[in-house]
């Protein structure tokens, strides 16, 4: 990446009692980029975007927010930051107006035009005057992603921004994130439990268990492309090609032109091919393969 | 920290509890007025003077007669001392109410005031919690000490303005019920009052009730962020603030009873003679008082800037 990180966590650590929630996270986010966080129940991704916006204080270790710290320059640093954690909770007894004008005036230089901007960007000017007591919880998170982009952040940080909505709404929301991280070159972090909906989303994924990091990569070697063999005698294949047993056949990563070749090498041997099917890796698999079967936290580490 | 404010005066109007709790204040205050007029045709007290003064005539008689032992006659020459006391007091409380002395009882219902403003205080902070909408407050560009901050101010305005709607009131229905006093002084509290003195008195009785009414609340505020429960803070307060003066009485036998803010707190008793302990004077009892509030709210920013926000 050639541009400078937004956010930077540096060694972060959270110790609760006696556990280490977070152990020692390094991580660099950067402009125009949404990266997704990745973990099982209990991993620490909460605590973690917690300590982020300043909710929870790390034990040690810092978050720089375009170089400046959160601990020592709080103010400074958080007021470049959007925020949606879990459910967007808003005062349930004010309008979604008013609610906005509340967030507004803790901000500097929010204007009355932006308010009014930002409703029309999110989709709510028909309802924004009635109480959020009688919203959905759709349009809860719209109101929850337009306090959030009041202030024109640099760095958006979304818990679980998609519960709730339905499938077209997740998609408009979808496309909306992807358009402000291009176009204002925003940097976005999503934790989501939706391994399908961080796939489509992010253009990195960072995986954290048991408070601790475990891979970050980019979401384009995600997709490499495997091809499943069903063959006899398969252990045959197995000293022609590389590959992992799954069921009766062999999994190999391979590109769509070297198929013919493969073929017709397997046919010279004499080998019987009965099935040769094209295996799409998903998310899920490699986040469970990662995790181990994504156990709840802190089981292996004792 | 006005714009802070400007936020949480909105969000105290925006819930429908707290206009019913004002008007209901208004209203009582006006309607109490109205009922203690009526009822004042209702009962008339001067049947109880004229027995109480034929009593006195028997004893009078009693005592006339020689064949009294001395124990006997000095326990009637007592019982007719008191009840003469009892006449003075049964033809004090018979004199008709005027408006200044409607005016200048005003701060006997602070009582209300300091309730309302306990549900106000106790839930300012602690609602946020269970809400939910604390994560939202704090993760913006604002110290958590000035969100604080602005919100123990709002419990200070709420303070505020129902102490003015209560005094306003007051005046507005003493001024319909009542008419002015005929003479130029009245009793108040075995006192000789001038009539033209009364407005600053019931006012100055108004700050003191003021002040009683904030230490309390100020602790149903601390509670609030204590407990982060608004029923335990506004429950705790409030048993407080009726048995306050109790515990004092249970524990008067102990040199530290008079360090207990409750011998302090309700600071009228310097004007009204009224004092649950002997001999305390009002420099003291203040410097009590602002030790114990800088002690709650000392305690209550600290916690708050600490803690972890998990809810």
């Amino acid at each position: 990446m050639d541009s400078k990180p937004v956010v930077e966590l540096q060694n972060l650590t959270k110790v609760i009692g006696q556990k280490k929630i977070i152990d020692n996270l390094n991580l660099s986010l950067y402009p125009g980029q949404i990266t997704g966080f990745l973990g099982p129940n209990g991993a620490g991704k909460t605590t973690t975007i917690r300590m982020m916006v300043g909710l929870m204080k790390p034990t040690s270790g810092d978050v720089l927010i375009e170089g400046k710290s959160l601990t020592t320059d709080f103010e400074e640093s958080i007021s470049k930051v959007g925020v949606i954690v879990e459910n967007p909770e808003m005062y349930k007894y004010m309008s979604g107006y008013k609610n906005l004008v509340h967030f507004a005036r803790m901000h500097d230089g929010v204007t009355k035009e932006r308010i009014d901007e930002v409703i029309a960007q999110v989709g709510m000017q028909n309802r924004i005057h009635e109480k959020v007591s009688t919203y959905s919880l759709g349009m809860r998170q719209r109101l929850g992603l337009a306090q959030a982009l009041l202030h024109r952040p640099k760095f958006l940080i979304l818990d679980e921004p998609t519960n709730g909505l339905d499938p077209a709404g997740i998609r408009e929301f979808r496309v909306y994130l992807r358009s402000i991280a291009e176009k204002e070159g925003v940097s976005i972090f999503v934790s989501s439990h939706m391994l399908s909906e961080i796939e489509l989303m992010c253009d990195r994924i960072a995986v954290i268990q048991n408070g601790q990091l475990l891979n970050v990569e980019e979401t384009d070697t995600i997709n490499e492309t495997y091809y499943y063999i069903e063959a006899s005698p398969i252990e045959k294949v197995e000293q022609l090609l590389t590959g992992e047993r799954l069921n009766n056949g062999l999994l190999v990563q391979m590109n769509k032109e070297e198929v013919p070749m493969m073929v017709g090498n397997l046919v010279a041997e004499g080998i019987e091919i009965f099935a040769i099917q094209p295996h799409t890796k998903t998310l899920e698999d490699q986040f469970l393969e990662l995790t181990g079967g994504g156990q709840i936290a802190e089981s292996h580490k004792k | 920290m006005l714009n802070l404010i400007k936020n949480e005066w909105m969000k105290l109007w925006s819930k429908k509890g707290t206009w019913v709790m004002v008007i209901f204040l208004a209203a009582i205050i006006i309607g109490l007025t109205g009922l203690a007029k009526l009822s004042e045709r209702l009962f008339d007290d001067s049947e109880w003077t004229e027995s109480l003064e034929t009593e006195i005539d028997e004893i009078e008689t009693q005592l006339a007669s020689d064949d009294l032992t001395e124990r006997e006659r000095v326990e009637l020459e007592m019982q007719q001392e008191d009840m003469q006391e009892m006449v003075v007091f049964s033809i004090e409380s018979n004199q008709p109410q005027v408006r200044e002395s409607v005016i200048i009882e005003t701060y006997g219902i602070m009582s209300l005031v300091t309730l309302l403003t306990i549900i106000v205080a106790g839930g300012i902070v602690s609602t946020e919690f269970s809400q939910g909408t604390i994560k939202m407050l704090l993760s913006r560009p604002v110290s958590r000490w000035k969100v604080l901050l602005s919100k123990y101010i709002t419990v200070i305005l709420f303070c505020l303005l129902a102490t003015a709607i209560t005094y306003a009131s007051s005046v507005m229905s003493a001024y319909i019920f009542y008419s002015g006093a005929t003479e130029s002084t009245m009793l108040f509290y075995d006192e000789m009052l001038n009539v033209s003195a009364v407005w600053s008195k019931s006012l100055y009785l108004m700050f003191l009730s003021f002040v009683n009414a904030m230490i309390i609340a100020t602790i149903a505020f601390m509670l609030g962020v204590l407990f982060k429960s608004t029923a335990m803070a506004i429950g705790i307060s409030i048993f407080l603030y009726f048995t306050g003066g109790m515990i004092v009485m249970f524990l008067a036998k102990y040199s530290f009873a008079k360090f207990i803010l409750f011998a302090h707190s309700n600071l009228t008793v310097y004007e009204t003679g009224y004092s649950i302990l002997p001999d305390m004077t009002m420099p003291f009892s203040v410097m009590v008082i602002i030790v114990y509030w800088i002690i709650f709210l000392v305690l209550s920013f600290l916690t708050f800037m600490k803690r972890d926000v998990t809810a």
